[in-house]
């Protein structure tokens, strides 16, 4: 178990020493801080003046989207080499020289990663609940716990791409996992759309279900979709009778038992 | 003790044997060479020893135990033939995550750094980043982590190709100080003088096979060198 850990640490060591993190995060940095601009302006909707605080719910909700969303294209961005540059760069070598189980190994470098991502990703959420606090004067109660909900995403991205990575190139595997992400996103977006009165009433005659695969593809934005209402205290409509979270744990297992029989079987 | 019994592997099914139903024996404290020509198979032999690649059939053992389980490393040391490194770290990081990878703690595992930066002639430049270090010192890098912790069995593809002959002579003294302390060394070279001069068994594979086998004394006539035997026994088997 020792060893696990401190595969993790040596992952967590190496990607934030990689030039491309303190750029994203720089990057990143800046677009949350830009936020702060919505937070003070004035704003007029339908003639009615609307309160700062509004405003700052409203934007903190899209700002919350944004980075969950954001951090899984930058996990697939940490996970796509993670494996084949541990095999050219030799340590892959040194550390299966060792007497360390390759499962310790893969998982050690698959969790390194997520838990980069997810501090990354929570950061973001600290700090646009910060500037909520500070410049509107609310508190968005549940904002942080949506976040650590998100996480289950994350982790399905890193795994999926570490996965997909044993059998193709880098680009292509992070490209596999973006679309998963894309579909579930259109699939998702497309029944809420359905939902709406204005779509019910047009489409009387032909109720609108979501197809047998929309229901069991991964739940990416509906778990997204569940943990913002954590924050905003609204009733959650799942699609279809099993809720997202236990489909994406079912899905992270599938993948990561997917990735240990994948790896086991990979030359180093 | 290792043990290679009728192991054998095939990339895909079309090709044919990398390594063609081999066994052998190579006994604790034996320094011992795995001679042949370019793609003959003793990387591929290695690496099944390590357990990075699955042998089609037969199997590999360590002291008993079979190399497929991870325990069977336990004490190995591995330099793999062109040493790569993560080049970020220092050479005392690299050292160090070695250390902690078989398990040592901190305190220990200073003290096991030192000792093999010592052996290895690198005390004093352990702290700077390996991207800085010539072919020569990532040698002798490597050598230093395939020695922790108490290695007691040595694999090493290749370890003088690339250094220069001072180089060369530095890791040969290593090498003989390490058979001194009775560690198994398993060595794979094509420094034929180098190894008549260092090892007591070798084993000439060609095509995946071993076509000869045994102590260099036995296998090495009067008035002929280990690189004449090599040329009989090759130029023999493609005649």
């Amino acid at each position: 178990m020792r060893s696990f850990f401190h595969i993790i640490k040596y992952t967590v060591f190496d990607i934030i020493h990689q030039k491309s993190f303190v750029v994203l995060l720089l990057v990143s940095i800046a677009f949350v801080m830009l936020l702060r601009g919505c937070y003070s302006g004035n704003y007029t909707v339908n003639g009615k003046t609307v309160d700062g605080l509004t405003v700052a719910w409203h934007a903190s909700i899209v700002a919350f989207h944004l980075v969950a969303a954001g951090v899984l294209l930058i996990a697939a961005i940490f996970s796509m080499n993670l494996l084949r540059r541990d095999r050219e760069d030799g340590t892959a070598q040194y550390m299966l020289s060792k007497p360390l189980p390759r499962i310790t190994y893969v998982f050690g470098r698959a969790i390194g990663v997520w838990l980069v991502s997810f501090a990354f990703m929570f950061a973001l959420h600290l700090t646009i609940f910060i500037i909520t606090l500070v410049s509107a004067g609310g508190t968005m109660p549940g904002y942080l716990t949506a976040s650590c909900v998100c996480s289950a995403n994350v982790l399905f991205m890193v795994l999926l791409v570490c996965l997909m990575s044993l059998y193709m190139p880098d680009f292509a595997a992070a490209l596999v996992g973006l679309g998963v992400v894309a579909v579930s996103y259109a699939a998702d977006s497309f029944f809420h759309a359905a939902q709406t009165r204005l779509v019910q009433a047009m489409m009387q005659n032909h109720p609108m279900n979501a197809p047998p695969w929309a229901m069991a593809w991964p739940k990416i934005c509906s778990l997204q979709d569940f943990a913002v209402t954590l924050i905003n205290g609204k009733a959650f409509q799942p699609i279809g009778p099993v809720h997202p979270g236990i489909v994406m744990v079912l899905y992270v297992c599938a993948i990561a038992a997917g990735l240990v029989l994948a790896f086991d079987r990979k030359e180093i | 003790m290792v043990t290679f019994s009728s192991i054998s592997k095939r990339y895909g099914s079309r090709a044919g044997f990398a390594v063609d139903n081999v066994s052998c024996t190579v006994e604790g404290g034996e320094f011992f060479a795995l001679l042949g020509p370019n793609g003959a198979g003793k990387t591929t032999l290695i690496r099944m020893l390590l357990d990075f690649v699955k042998p089609t059939s037969g199997g590999a053992s360590i002291n008993g135990v079979s190399s497929a389980y991870p325990a069977a490393r336990a004490g190995v040391g591995y330099l793999a033939e062109n040493v790569r490194v993560p080049l970020h770290l220092s050479g005392k990081g690299y050292l160090r995550r070695q250390a902690e990878l078989c398990g040592m703690f901190a305190a220990d595992a200073n003290g096991t750094i030192a000792e093999v930066l010592e052996i290895v002639g690198m005390a004093g430049k352990e702290n700077a980043a390996m991207r800085t270090y010539s072919k020569g010192m990532l040698q002798r890098i490597g050598l230093a982590a395939a020695m922790i912790p108490g290695t007691k069995l040595l694999v090493l593809d290749e370890p003088v190709s690339g250094l220069d002959p001072l180089g060369i002579r530095d890791v040969r003294r290593i090498m003989e100080g390490l058979k001194r302390k009775g560690v198994t060394i398993i060595l794979n070279s094509h420094l034929l003088s180098e190894v008549e001069k260092t090892c007591d068994t070798a084993a000439i594979i060609d095509k995946g096979r071993i076509v000869l086998k045994g102590a260099i004394s036995a296998i090495v006539r009067d008035g002929e060198t280990l690189e004449d035997v090599f040329v009989r026994v090759i130029e023999g088997q493609h005649a």
